[in-house]
């Protein structure tokens, strides 16, 4: 069965909302060991999941990007956007922006009994934290920044019950970031 | 010079606080060879006060070795601004300012100053680029709840990642240094 894998950027501190050092991030992803890395993910993927605020940043941004190969990809795959508020998406003028307004389990469980690749989830951190809660990630890939940003949204929320992971991938870049991808157990 | 050095046991989501509700099968061979390898590189140890307190009724009369003989022989400075007096053996208080005690320390010859547990200290001394080096053994685990190495309001700061190995459980051991302007 295809796999729901999720793509973080993330700080020292756990920081996922990072306006603070966005700068210096940039420079030390916009290099050849991380992209690579990301990239052959990504070329693993045919189908999106997106919350609602990075879609409704994304949305605005990427039908009009050439930052290759991510603008082709999130421009051509079917993507899925998770909001209770929305009314409608778009995606540029292309129609493969769905809405999903119901229960997450049983929105994602159909669509991994598709056939296809793997689902990607890109920024998104609420819904990536949320899907974790429910047992309905398969793959966290955080790209972790040697930074401390100090202030600014985590990815983890305090008060969770505890949760056990299998590191299945580590690796590390020359300008120090280091790359981790794990597998959570499931109940 | 000798350098000052911290190793936290920390969850993925940066909890420090009381590592035996979450570190679970994870304190395996190569963690034990890690740590090994740390104290083996120290001869004096810094402790906040949190850290003595919990310890200095502990470790006097525990068996758990190496770390127990390590923990009680070694040179102990706890730093703290409201105890008046420290009594495990081999230990003083610093009471201090904490830069110009540090420095002293760092002066003398020696091997490495050591950090034992302390993630407040830890988190101070690293705020105010007092601290050489941090291994930080990120745990394969959630934990939930308890107290996080950094904080909101933590001030910006750029560190260099000059070591990382992996156990065979799966934690992920990244040192890192402070990050020099230029580099």
């Amino acid at each position: 069965m295809r796999k729901v894998v999720a793509h973080l950027i993330i700080t020292l501190d756990g920081v996922v909302v990072f306006d603070a050092v966005v700068d210096t991030i940039v420079k030390l992803r916009d290099t050849e060991e991380v992209l690579a890395d990301f990239n052959a993910k990504v070329a693993e993927e045919d189908a999106m999941l997106l919350g609602r605020v990075t879609y409704q940043e994304w949305a605005d941004y990427w039908p009009n990007s050439t930052v290759e190969p991510f603008a082709s990809h999130i421009n051509n795959v079917p993507k899925y956007v998770f909001s209770k508020t929305l009314d409608r998406v778009a995606w540029g003028t292309r129609d493969n922006a769905t809405l999903v307004k119901g229960n997450l389990a049983e929105a994602i469980t159909p669509l991994k009994q598709r056939p296809g690749k793997n689902i990607g989830v890109h920024g998104s951190p609420t819904l990536v934290e949320s899907l974790l809660q429910a047992d309905l990630l398969d793959e966290l890939r955080l790209e972790i920044y040697p930074v401390i940003a100090g202030s600014g949204a985590r990815l983890f929320k305090d008060g969770r019950a505890p949760k056990q992971l299998q590191l299945v991938d580590s690796k590390t870049t020359s300008n120090g970031v280091a790359i981790l991808t794990y597998q959570p157990d499931k109940k | 010079m000798r350098k000052v050095v911290s190793g936290l046991f920390i969850s993925l989501d940066g909890v420090t606080e009381s590592p035996d509700k979450w570190q679970f099968d994870n304190f395996d061979e190569d963690m034990i060879a890690e740590m090994g390898s740390e104290i083996a590189a120290q001869d004096t140890v810094l402790l906040g006060r949190v850290t003595y307190q919990d310890w200095a009724s502990y470790w006097p009369t525990a068996t758990d070795e190496p770390y127990a003989s390590f923990i009680n022989n070694t040179p102990k400075y706890v730093v703290s601004k409201t105890l008046d007096k420290v009594e495990w053996k081999n230990s003083t208080l610093i009471k201090g300012n904490l830069a110009e005690e540090i420095a002293k320390l760092k002066q003398q010859p020696g091997t490495n100053i050591g950090i034992s547990g302390s993630p407040t200290l830890v988190r101070s001394l690293l705020q105010h680029d007092l601290l050489d080096e941090l291994t930080l053994m990120v745990h394969p685990v959630i934990a939930g709840t308890g107290k996080c190495l950094f904080k909101d309001g933590d001030e910006l700061k750029r560190l260099k990642l000059v070591d990382s190995k992996t156990t065979r459980t799966g934690v992920a051991i990244l040192t890192y240094t402070n990050h020099k302007q230029g580099e």
